[in-house]
Parts: C-alpha cells; sequence; structure tokens
C-alpha cells in the first residue's frame, strides 16, 4: 500500500493538472468571445437550403409563378361546370424569352384536357405578343337546360367534345388599350350523355345543331379600353370592351354565325379601397349567316359564374343580358368579402335584349387574392331556385 | 529488462486503480468546494469590452442565397428563432453595443458633423464622368443596372418609379446617411445623373433569361429597364449610384440565427441589441422592408483574417416610397396578413375603418406617404413580422431611442440636403417630419423604462447620473430617487446592502466610510479589485417602471472608480416574442 501512495499523489497531481487545463476560466472577455469563436470554429455546418426553398428560389429566379419552367401542378382551365379539375404541365421558356408548354388535366366530373401550347418572346416593348395552341376538350356531362327566357328547371346533359388549333396576336399599341386578333379551326362533337331520360334526348334532339359536329374555322377581332390595375385583380378602374366573332363552319354552312360580346365594367374605390362598388354589365348577341342557325353549344349562356344564384348553362339562348352590383370590403391585404345582386336574361331575340324580366340572385363571399390576381373565390349565392355554393379562379364575369 | 506477466498485471491493476482513486478524490474536492468557485467572474479586467473582435477565419463562409417567398412566409405566420427572450446577448457589462462587424458606433458616441453627414459612409461622390460599362442588369421588379466607370469603380444604379420623381432617390440617398450615422455598415448612395449615352455595354455583359441561361446583353435591354424609369424633360435619368461594397458577396444574413458557417457569428441574430434596435430606426424612417434580402454579408480581409462584416442595403423602398411606388397606407401600420384587424374587419362590412386609411399625406415633390403627426412608434410595424423586432425588450428600444437622440436636428438637414430634392418645401418638410418622428420616439422609448443613463462615481463617493427623459423634456422629473448601495463580490455574484439613501436630486453621496471600506477589504477572493454596486429607482412618480431599478457597478481602479456594469432591466420578466415586441410570457 505504502509503495502505491507515489503513484497515487502522482495520478491526482496529473488529473488535477488536467481539470485545470481545461476548466481554466477565460482571463478576460475578449478571450472568452475569442473561445466561442474558437468553440464554433470546429464545428462548422454548411447551410444546405431545405428542399422548399430551393424549389421557391427556382421559382424568383425565373422570374415567378408565370414563368414556365419544368413541371407544375396545373388547375382548371377546362370547360365550365367541370369541377376541381388537377393536372399535370411543364413548361420551358426559350433563351429569347418565348416558351412552350403543354398540360394535361382530368377533373372529378371526368372532364379532360390536353393542350400544347407556345408564346413568342415580347416585341415592341411589351407591346406585341403572338400566342398558338393545339387543344382538346372532352366534357362528358355538361347541363342542358331547355331554351328561352324563363325555361322550366328540367336539366339533362350532353356530351362535348372540341378540338382546336389556333393563333392569337395581342397588341398594346398604347397604355390602356388592348387589341387582339384569333383565328383557329375548332372541331365540335356533341352527343347527348347516355342516360335513360327520353325527355332529356327529346330536348336534345330538338335543339339547333345537335348532330351537325361542324368544324369551324373561328376568327375573332376584340379591342379594349382598360383602366384597372389588373385584369385579375383590381380596386379601381374602368373596362370597356368588345368582342367580335365569325364562325364559319366549312363542314356544314348552315350552322355558320357572327357573336359580339361586350363589357362595361366600373370599380368604385371609396376611402382607398376601404370600400369598392363594383358594377358590370354584359351582352352578348349572335347572329345566323345566311339564315343558318346558331348551335346551340355556342349560343350565349348564363348561370353558375355570373348568375350565380342558378346553376350553369341555366340559361341559353341566341342573346344574353346580365348585371352584377357587388359591394367589397377590404379585409386584410390578401382577403376581401363581398355581397352581391346579379340579374340577367336570355332571349331568342335581340329585341327583347332589355333589362326587364331578368332573373335574379344574391349572394356573398370570400376572396384570396394577391395584388394582381383573384386565386379563389369562394361563394355563396340565393336565387328562387335555391342555395349555390361556389368556388371560382377567377374574377366575377363571363 | 522484462518483466513477468503476472507482474505487469498487478502493475497495470494499481496504476488503474490509483488513477480511479484519485479521480474520485479530485471530483470529490471540486464538488465539495460548490459551484461558485468555478464560476467566472462578473467583470473581467478588460470590461466592457468598447470592440468585438472576430477571431477566426471565415474563409471558408459560402454565399446562400435567401429565398423571398420562404422568409416571408416563415415570419408572417410564425416566429423563427429562439423563443426564450432574454437580454440582448452582444451587449457588454454597460449595456451598449461594442464596434464589430455589424455595428460601429459613431453619431452620440463620437463628435460627428454634419459634413460628414452629408458626405454618408465614404467619400465616394458617384462614378466618373465619361463612358460607363454595364455589366449586369437587375431581374427585379425595379429597374436597375450594374456598371464600371473608367477609374475602374463598380456601381449599382436605381431610378426612381414612373411618375415619381425624386421619390425612390431621394428616399435611398437620406437614409443611407441616417443609418451610417447611427452605427450600421450602409453602402453609399449618391444621387445622381444618368444619360442613355453614358452607358455602353460590356464585352461580357449578359441577360439571365427565365429559362436560367444566359445571353448576351443588347442595347434594347437597356432600353427595357430605362422604360421602367422616370425620366426627366431633358431625357436624362436622375439615379441613385450605390458604390459596390468591397470584399466576395456572401448574400443576405437572415434576422434569426446565425451563419452556420461563420466561426465568428456566435450570437443568435434575434438576440443582437443593434437588430433589435433596428426596430426603432425603422420606424423612424418608415423602413418597412427590413427583411433578408435587403442586407448583404461580405469576405473581407481584416488584420490579415477573413471576415463576415455585415451591411444593411437598399432604402429606396422607406420615408414615403415603396421603391416601385408610393408605399401602401397600410405600410408601417399593420402586418401584410394580420389576424386581429382582420377578423374585426371580416364581419364589419367595410365599416372597421383603419386608423391608418384616414391620414393625409402632403403632395411635395419626391415625399410620398410619409408625414409624422399620426405617427405612433409603438405600434409601428414592417410588412412583414422581424425576428429581431418581435424580440425587442424596453432595454433594446431605450438603447435605440437614445442612439436616435444624437442625430440632431443640424444632423437630419445635412442627410435630407443629400436628398437633393429640387423643391425646398419637400426638404423642409422631410426635416420637420423627422424631428418630429425622433421626438415621438424619444417620448415613448425613453420613458417605457428607467432612464437613468451616465452614473458616474467619484473619488469622494458622489454619485451622479442623468435621467435622459426628464432632460429631453419627454418626462416631467420624479419627485425623488432611492439609491441602494451594496458591496459587491465579483466572484461569486454576492451583492451586501452597505447603505440606502432617499434624493431628490440627481446626485447622492456614499453611505460614510462605505467606500473606504469597501476599498480596504482585501477579502475578496480573485484580487480583481473591489466593486460596488448602486441601485437607482424614481420614486413617487407617475411612470411605473421608473420605479424599478438600474443596476450600476463601479470598480475600483488606480484613477477612481470605473463604471463597468449597467442592466437597465435586471429584474426583467420571463419573455417571448411578441407582436411587435417582446411580451411578458403569461
Amino acid at each position: 500500500m505504502i509503495r502505491l501512495l507515489p503513484r497515487f499523489l502522482t495520478a491526482i497531481l496529473f488529473l488535477a493538472h488536467l481539470q485545470t487545463a481545461f476548466a481554466q476560466e477565460p482571463g478576460s472577455r475578449a478571450e472568452e468571445q475569442a473561445r466561442q469563436q474558437e468553440a464554433k470554429a470546429r464545428n462548422l455546418k454548411t447551410y444546405v437550403s431545405p428542399w422548399i426553398e430551393q424549389r421557391l428560389l427556382a421559382v424568383e429566379n425565373a422570374g415567378g409563378f408565370g414563368v414556365a419552367r419544368g413541371v407544375v401542378v396545373k388547375f382548371g382551365d377546362i370547360k365550365r361546370g367541370s369541377g376541381f379539375a388537377p393536372g399535370i404541365g411543364y413548361g420551358y421558356t426559350t433563351s429569347g424569352g418565348g416558351a412552350l408548354a403543354a398540360k394535361g388535366v382530368y377533373s372529378i366530373k371526368n372532364y379532360k384536357l390536353v393542350q400544347v401550347s407556345a408564346q413568342s418572346p415580347h416585341f415592341s416593348a411589351d407591346r406585341l405578343l403572338f400566342r398558338t395552341r393545339a387543344r382538346w376538350q372532352d366534357a362528358p356531362r355538361v347541363p342542358l337546360y331547355p331554351l328561352g327566357p324563363d325555361p322550366p328547371a328540367f336539366r339533362t346533359d350532353y356530351a362535348e367534345t372540341k378540338t382546336e388549333v389556333s393563333g392569337e396576336a395581342l397588341l398594346k399599341p398604347v397604355r390602356y388599350v388592348r387589341l387582339d386578333g384569333g383565328l383557329g379551326v375548332e372541331w365540335f362533337n356533341t352527343g347527348f350523355s347516355h342516360d335513360e331520360n327520353p325527355v332529356g334526348l327529346t330536348l336534345f334532339d330538338t335543339l339547333p345543331g345537335t348532330g351537325a359536329d361542324p368544324r369551324y374555322i373561328h376568327s375573332r377581332v376584340s379591342g379594349a379600353f382598360d383602366l384597372r390595375d389588373s385584369e385579375g385583380y383590381t380596386r379601381r378602374g374602368t373596362l370597356l370592351s368588345a368582342t367580335y366573332h365569325n364562325y364559319h363552319a366549312d363542314s356544314n354552312g348552315t350552322h355558320s354565325f357572327d357573336r359580339v360580346d361586350g363589357a362595361a365594367e366600373q370599380y368604385i374605390p371609396i376611402l382607398h379601397g376601404n370600400w369598392v362598388i363594383f358594377l358590370g354589365l354584359w351582352a352578348s348577341t349572335t347572329m345566323g349567316k345566311d339564315g343558318g342557325q346558331v348551335p346551340f353549344f355556342l349560343m350565349p349562356d348564363l348561370g353558375g359564374h355570373d348568375l350565380r344564384g342558378f346553376s350553369d348553362y341555366r340559361f341559353r339562348d341566341r342573346h344574353s343580358i346580365n348585371w352584377t352590383a357587388e359591394y367589397r370590403w377590404y379585409a386584410q391585404e390578401f382577403i376581401d368579402l363581398a355581397i352581391f345582386y346579379d340579374a340577367g336574361k336570355t332571349v331568342p331575340t335581340r329585341g327583347a335584349l332589355d333589362f326587364k324580366d331578368l332573373h335574379s340572385s344574391i349572394g356573398g363571399g370570400v376572396r384570396l387574392h394577391t395584388s394582381i390576381s383573384t386565386l379563389v373565390r369562394v361563394e355563396l349565392a340565393h336565387s328562387r331556385e335555391g342555395l349555390r355554393f361556389l368556388i371560382g379562379f377567377s374574377p366575377v364575369g363571363p | 529488462m522484462t518483466m513477468p506477466t503476472s507482474q505487469c498485471v498487478r502493475s497495470f491493476i494499481a496504476l488503474t486503480g490509483s488513477l480511479v482513486v484519485a479521480l474520485a478524490v479530485v471530483s470529490y474536492s471540486t464538488y465539495a468546494s460548490g459551484p461558485d468557485s468555478r464560476k467566472a467572474p462578473k467583470f473581467y479586467d478588460d470590461d466592457p469590452l468598447m470592440r468585438a473582435v472576430d477571431t477566426q477565419d471565415a474563409a471558408k463562409v459560402q454565399p446562400r442565397q435567401i429565398s423571398l417567398m420562404l422568409d416571408a412566409a416563415i415570419n408572417l405566420f410564425g416566429r423563427p428563432g429562439l423563443q426564450d427572450v432574454g437580454r440582448a446577448e452582444n451587449v457588454n457589462t454597460i449595456d451598449e453595443v461594442p464596434d464589430s462587424n455589424w455595428f460601429t458606433n459613431r453619431a452620440g458616441t463620437r463628435p460627428f458633423t454634419p459634413d460628414e453627414m452629408y458626405r454618408g459612409p465614404s467619400d465616394d461622390a458617384g462614378p466618373a464622368p465619361g463612358q460607363w460599362t454595364v455589366s449586369r442588369k437587375s431581374n427585379g421588379v425595379s429597374p436597375g443596372f450594374t456598371i464600371t466607370d473608367e477609374r475602374n469603380r463598380r456601381y449599382f444604379i436605381k431610378f426612381d418609379p414612373p411618375g415619381f420623381p425624386e421619390l425612390g432617390t431621394g428616399a435611398e440617398a437620406v437614409v443611407t446617411r441616417l443609418f451610417h450615422a447611427l452605427g450600421y455598415h450602409v453602402p453609399q448612395a449618391t444621387v445622381g445623373i444618368l444619360r442613355r449615352d453614358n452607358l455602353v455595354i460590356g464585352r461580357d455583359a449578359t441577360v439571365r433569361m427565365p429559362n436560367g441561361g444566359y445571353r448576351k446583353m443588347r442595347m434594347s435591354d437597356i432600353d427595357e429597364q430605362l422604360r421602367r424609369a422616370e425620366r426627366s424633360e431633358d431625357g436624362s435619368y436622375r439615379v441613385i449610384f450605390a458604390e459596390a461594397l468591397p470584399g466576395k458577396s456572401l448574400e443576405g444574413f437572415k434576422y434569426e440565427g446565425t451563419r452556420p458557417d461563420d466561426p465568428n457569428d456566435v450570437v443568435a441574430h434575434e438576440n443582437r441589441r443593434e437588430l433589435r434596435g433596428l426596430r426603432v430606426f425603422s420606424a423612424w424612417v418608415n423602413h418597412t422592408d427590413a427583411k433578408a434580402i435587403n442586407t448583404l454579408d461580405t469576405l473581407i480581409t481584416e488584420n490579415g483574417r477573413a471576415v463576415v462584416r455585415h451591411h444593411l442595403i437598399d432604402f429606396n423602398a422607406t420615408l414615403g416610397s415603396a421603391g416601385i411606388g408610393l408605399r401602401e397606407r397600410r405600410d408601417g401600420y399593420e402586418y401584410l396578413a394580420e389576424t386581429t384587424p382582420t377578423y374585426k374587419a371580416m364581419p364589419a362590412f367595410g365599416f372597421y375603418l383603419r386608423p391608418w386609411l384616414n391620414i393625409h399625406y402632403p403632395t411635395y415633390r419626391g415625399i410620398g406617404r410619409f408625414e409624422s403627426k399620426r405617427f405612433v412608434p409603438e405600434e409601428w410595424r414592417p410588412r412583414v413580422p422581424n425576428p429581431a423586432y418581435v424580440r425587442s425588450r424596453a432595454d433594446d428600444t431605450f438603447w435605440a431611442a437614445r442612439k436616435l437622440m444624437g442625430i440632431s436636428d443640424d444632423l437630419i438637414r445635412a442627410a435630407v440636403k443629400a436628398g437633393h430634392y429640387t423643391d425646398p418645401r419637400s426638404e423642409d418638410f422631410l426635416v420637420g417630419a423627422l424631428i418630429e418622428r425622433r421626438e415621438k420616439i424619444g417620448r415613448a422609448w425613453l420613458t417605457a423604462v428607467n432612464p437613468i443613463v451616465d452614473p458616474s462615481l467619484s473619488e469622494d463617493g458622489a454619485l451622479t447620473f442623468r435621467n435622459i427623459a426628464v432632460d429631453l423634456q419627454f418626462a416631467p422629473a420624479p419627485p425623488g430617487y432611492q439609491v441602494t448601495w451594496f458591496r459587491f463580490d465579483n466572484m461569486t455574484g454576492e451583492s451586501t446592502a452597505i447603505g440606502e439613501s432617499k434624493i431628490s436630486e440627481t446626485r447622492a453621496t456614499a453611505p460614510p466610510d462605505a467606500l473606504a471600506r469597501v476599498r480596504a477589504d482585501t477579502t475578496l477572493p480573485g484580487g480583481r479589485g473591489q466593486f460596488v454596486r448602486v441601485d437607482i429607482a424614481a420614486t413617487g412618480g407617475s411612470i411605473a417602471s421608473w420605479a424599478s431599478p438600474v443596476r450600476v457597478y463601479f470598480r475600483r481602479t488606480q484613477d477612481g472608480w470605473k463604471l463597468v456594469g449597467f442592466d437597465r432591466m435586471p429584474d426583467a420578466p420571463a419573455m417571448r416574442p411578441g407582436l411587435v415586441g417582446a411580451e411578458q410570457t403569461r
């Protein structure tokens, strides 16, 4: 035991020295801070962006969500009434600033869309742009009601397939004026949806254009005087626009017709946009050529998106008129609330295009938006036909 | 010499046994001597430290891009960073921010002249006349270029938004100077004139395409940028020439956490006093856009070592400007997404009227939406919550407000003069508004906590201090003060009361012989000198927070009693990040 004492004392001294060496407090504040930095220097890590940040940076560096790039999730842009329609798309922006895109969308109501499109670079200081697209759309159950100003609430469905190859030019000669013109070929195929309702079949068979399956050369020109802040969302401004369409049925001349759509919209901000009064008036009229008929599936229609207390395509005829008054208020930067009153009708003759005997609906809702676009509208509307819950992804209007 | 195996084993066991027993003895002795014996002293000899040095080489720090969208979303809908809010961690022992690569004390700490203010962060007065070679263009919302002049100096050019002459350029020039004077590292920004024929495209200049690729820059790219800028009648453009910062760009810093690859970045940014205090300065100049992408870290060489310097940049969205036009009326009053006013507004059919809706703004050229009458400092907020701001305590805002008081009327006038507003009414209005906002800040934040400053203890025991809120006439003087004296043990942190007095002036005398006893006391361990602690609180006044004492420490030195410690909120309750500043934990 005595023999071990020197070893024991040596060990004590050794450990005490070690403890002192490692646990010694810094002698100054500067040393204390230097030690913290030394400790971190021994444990440096490279910053690795999380996946979500990498994806968002790719979007930001490319110029935002509006720029076509890679594989993206797409929603909607299919025939109205499709219901929720998710899809997938691919975009490619060329080094010259043009864009190529392709997408496919499939809705919960079995609507389908396939489209490829191309867009030119912006020319003449963003004043001129060309676009072209090839598109196939299948809508197997489009609501169909009898024609006329006050049709019974009898609904059946029809199927519509449309194939289109078209191009358009958009010109903005001065700040508030938009002109555009387009030309395309459109093939329509319609048929009665396979429900067993003989009354529906009778209705379908008696409508103009049934079974014609025309191929149209569709040309159009439009002009707009637009003082709104943005087409997608605004709290102020005026829009006056008119579009002339010519549908030339090359396979069956009896279905050639012209159509004119007009719109007048006014946004009146009160107290810097805390309140916005929106007034919109829209009218459409068609003219059969050489005694030809306007096929029912290209007639003006109301319901759903414009006459919101009624279901989609509830009213359909050769001419239509409707107006909306909306009171909107600011909840926060990205949220507005609104109450609205819609009224409108479809009529067989242009002479009946007035403000008498309009169908009306009232409602309210909430809108989520950015400074330039409406992301989603959630609304509840009421008409004599009941309550409707709506979800939209664009501003109010046709 | 060899040893039998059995003997080797015995020796090994004996040695191991000795070590184990010795370890136990050393551990027990450490334990038995108590935790205080291992405790660091509260004050070191070099306290208070006036400069925080970066001691480690940071050459390996890599640029990191910060997503604007993610940063905004995280801060709008969460409170990133540490959740317990305590005292700012980078202050020295007298509650001040030492000079560092984050901050340099200037106005209010040392003489700072109006000429210095007018000149700005550097002597640079913009690019040399002649041809300027464009190397890059802005990809952002605001137009801009990077140019190099004939002296090979690099500048970023920024413009006024169309329809708003002098708005963005004036704001950038003025606020750059103010923030430099306040202590931040900012790039020099000078108002100047650009003509299209000044510009030539650099041989290697490219334009980044939306597809991520690059193509050679064309004159049409320049024209596209110029079309988005305000043009003078003579065809020229009023611009800001922002001098390129020296060193390698590392992109911005976040207002929370630390850079994981910077060895010198050891204090969480949300706990840095100068970033918490930035809330006050931002409120002053309506800098609602103080976000990560409006900062810039650069790798520079300092004392032969690579270190990171941290800058604030982009002040064209301050005062009444949003950079791309007038600022939103909401800016400064409500976050982009804030729940309480939203819930109130939703069912109110628009009749919940925000107070900012009916503010009247002047129409002077270049001023935009900036005013002082309706400004409420404590309620001011940026567009998106800032992790450092929401942790700012009363001692942080006090520190910043006191710094701000160092910006005199003359200094404000000199900074505004650098904005080169063509209408003298604009200049006068802006000077007046900044002065009034400064005074409101003083009234709000210099009174929110016990405002004792500049304590001093003389050789003969006379304690003097100032009440800055009273001195600057932001509040009436309290009827009196209570001063409590302690002997302070620097090693254990223990304080022993040695006397107290009630006074009506900002002057007190130490209890008779108390200081002499402290001086004579040689029993204190550590040999680190003798200390006294003095707690000073206001008594009988109308401001409740003034009754909480500040805690002051003096160390005995050869030259007398030296101030070594100051804590404005020694008894601060537990706090958490709040809506606009730190809030008491419930």
